[in-house]
């Protein structure tokens, strides 16, 4: 490589951090050694993933102070209680291979169990079944969410599902824009995530 | 995790134990490649929930833990490849922290901030290969397999990730 030709700029963010084979190492090396704009360059680059490696730890600022212990202790219960409910309907995965791509049924399938496990949990849980019968076209109907204090109310034509949520708690509520409605908080107990999903 | 690898099925304990070990790490993964608290949470219990119920993949310490982060990076992947979509209403309320100084705070937050910006401007699979590969300081050949994907396609994404993210530090020079 001459000193008119300049390392191309993928070379030299391979470089950077040594993936590049001993043959293509040598060759940027000898450039760098007579090319200041080069060897600025790469050392961009090498400062970059320096303060990139030194970042590892450092947790979003939402969660700085007793934030990241009480996610933790919220996770692990989640994780207990998707783990008892996967026991009790024993999901089975295809043994063959790595699960590399989530299946769709087993997030539903645990998103549902969530909320049926919350709503048992419950002391009201309050479940809306209009008189009238389920319409045939209810997936016409857009979901619509209702937050109001104390309660998030997800309908969709003459049905609506309502959980209760304790005033003053930290509720999340998120809505898509494809129609997905979620609302989460923590209670005292322990298990502590609503998921409610109207796509 | 000693119990682990003595015993086929893992003890609740253990399970425990192997959650409290690996929670920290998978959940800052998982949220450097969505990018949001909420939802970070949400793919870190699915990915620890799918590992757990594969107890025959967690007696080697080691290897766990790539698996483990292995189930993390698809995942999120998968997750932002379902819902390409755009949360347009989100309220969080995140409580008020007392144990740092306001400077400290301040200098967290931004620099968490402008990372997180930094690393948006990526696909989400450079994204990926280069929190596995600057951030997790894993070898390419583990984002490799860990992005199933062939050694030169994942230099290829951690090339791109790295200019990208070279062209965003220097416009937003600090
Ligand atoms: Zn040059």
């Amino acid at each position: 490589m001459s000193q008119r030709q300049h390392i191309p700029q993928t070379q030299l963010a391979l470089y950077s951090r040594g993936d590049v084979g001993f043959w293509r190492r040598k060759l940027v090396e000898r450039h760098l050694d007579r090319c200041e704009e080069c060897a600025a360059a790469a050392l961009e680059f090498v400062r970059l993933q320096e303060s990139l490696s030194r970042s590892a730890d450092v947790m979003p600022a939402a969660l700085d102070g007793s934030g990241w212990q009480s996610l933790a202790s919220e996770m692990s219960a989640n994780i207990r209680l998707g783990l008892s409910a996967g026991e009790c309907v024993s999901f089975v995965e295809r043994p063959s291979r790595v699960a590399l791509v989530t299946p769709p049924r087993l997030s539903l399938a645990l998103a549902g169990l969530t909320v049926l496990a919350v709503l048992l949990a419950m002391e009201n849980p309050v479940l809306h079944h209009a008189a009238v019968p389920a319409q045939a076209g209810l997936s016409n109907t857009l979901p619509t969410l209702e937050a109001s204090g104390d309660e998030t109310m997800v309908s969709s034509g003459d049905r609506g599902l309502s959980v209760p949520a304790p005033a003053g708690s930290n509720v999340i509520r998120t809505v898509s824009a494809h129609g997905a409605v979620r609302s989460r908080y923590v209670d005292d107990t322990g298990v502590t995530i609503v998921n409610v999903y109207a796509e | 995790m000693s119990d682990l690898i003595d015993s086929p099925l893992i003890s609740q304990d253990a399970q425990s134990r192997f959650v409290t070990e690996n929670l920290r790490r998978i959940f800052l993964q998982i949220y450097r490649i969505v990018g949001n608290v909420a939802d970070a949470q949400d793919l870190t219990q699915e990915a620890f929930i799918k590992a757990l119920s594969r107890q025959d993949q967690l007696k080697d310490e080691k290897k766990a833990a790539h698996w483990l982060s292995r189930i993390a990076t698809n995942t999120a992947l998968d997750f932002l490849r379902r819902n390409s979509r755009v949360s347009f209403c989100e309220m969080e309320f995140a409580p008020e922290r007392h144990s740092e100084s306001p400077e400290e705070i301040l200098l967290r937050s931004e620099h968490q901030d402008y990372l997180q910006k930094g690393l948006d401007t990526l696909s989400p699979r450079e994204r990926a290969a280069l929190v596995l590969r600057d951030v997790e300081d894993l070898p390419a050949e583990e984002v490799a397999r860990q992005l199933s994907c062939s050694k030169a396609t994942v230099r290829s994404h951690i090339a791109n990730g790295r200019i990208k993210f070279r062209k965003y530090a220097t416009r937003n020079s600090r």
